[in-house]
């Protein structure tokens, strides 16, 4: 296995079943959030990226992503970590390929497994255009 | 539409017999690297069906391609008899998931009869033919042919 890019600060999280990853330097930071709180846009990251991973208690933590209005807050049930030197590679060209949504931008060596790294601007294209077609006067 | 042309040949020497859903299928041995067991792979949200995620094996980090999803089969939980079979086909290194492995047969010099005319053209397109083997009938995949279906997946 090659590693192919210079590991930056990474922030690995939790949802309900799964582990991702993010790079920091995609994020304007990793907050605890009140629900409701009409600052952000809030979605639950690990319900928008798999149907089947729903939190079964209330979210707090989150990664902030700034749009030009408003901030969305991803939620997660943990942040567990920001570190750096962790090795990343790319998807393989096969998965990369066939990606339906663009949310899935590498693949990070972590403990003993791979998880995948999360394009966070990407997820939150897609939760708010699914929020548009949704409920088109709530954005 | 492309039609789909059957051309019988002789087929490899080997092929490793694998079970998906309830079909029973032959991959060329030549292709086949290694069979392990089913271990949690690492789910790529916003991947293909076809294609749904990685897994790590050996310090290498390989496609997983899941065949029921690819043939259009039944898609059911992974068991005990869950399979990867690690294969390297046209320079690509992909896991091919299947339900069981069964054996290695050795079909020398047999001539596959073609494919049951009532698949559609998509699942022609991956297969080389039927062979009849020990009172049965084996479905021969094409493992390029697969490759190029998961490329355009």
């Amino acid at each position: 296995m090659i590693a192919v890019q210079p590991s930056q600060t990474l922030v690995v999280m939790t949802t309900a079943t799964r582990r991702y990853a993010a790079r920091a330097a995609d994020l304007s930071g990793v907050r605890r959030v009140v629900p409701g709180d009409p600052r952000y846009v809030m979605f639950d990251l690990g319900a928008l990226l798999d149907p089947a991973d729903i939190a079964q208690e209330p979210l707090f933590a989150a990664l902030i992503i700034p749009l030009r209005r408003r901030n969305v807050a991803l939620l997660v049930t943990r942040v567990e970590h920001v570190l750096t030197h962790l090795p990343e590679y790319p998807l393989p060209a096969l998965v990369q390929q066939q990606l339906q949504q663009p949310w899935a931008c590498g693949l990070v060596q972590f403990e003993d497994s791979v998880i995948v790294r999360l394009d966070p601007r990407a997820v939150v294209r897609s939760a708010m255009a699914q929020r548009r077609a949704d409920s088109p006067e709530a954005v | 539409m492309t039609q789909a042309i059957y051309a019988p040949e002789a087929v490899e020497t080997s092929v490793l017999v694998v079970g998906i859903a309830s079909e029973t299928y032959g991959i060329p041995a030549t292709v086949v690297r290694e069979v392990v067991r089913f271990t949690a792979f690492t789910p790529v949200p916003g991947a293909a069906a076809s294609l749904p995620g990685v897994m790590s094996r050996r310090g290498a980090i390989l496609p997983v391609a899941d065949l029921r999803a690819v043939l259009g089969l039944v898609m059911s939980a992974p068991t005990r008899t869950t399979r990867f079979v690690l294969c390297m086909i046209d320079q690509i290194d992909v896991a091919l998931l299947v339900d069981r492995v069964e054996d290695i047969v050795d079909l020398a010099g047999i001539v596959p009869d073609a494919p049951p005319a009532t698949l559609d053209v998509a699942q022609l397109r991956l297969l080389r033919g039927v062979a009849r083997y020990a009172e049965r009938y084996l479905t021969l995949l094409d493992p390029v042919a697969l490759v190029g279906v998961l490329r355009e997946a």
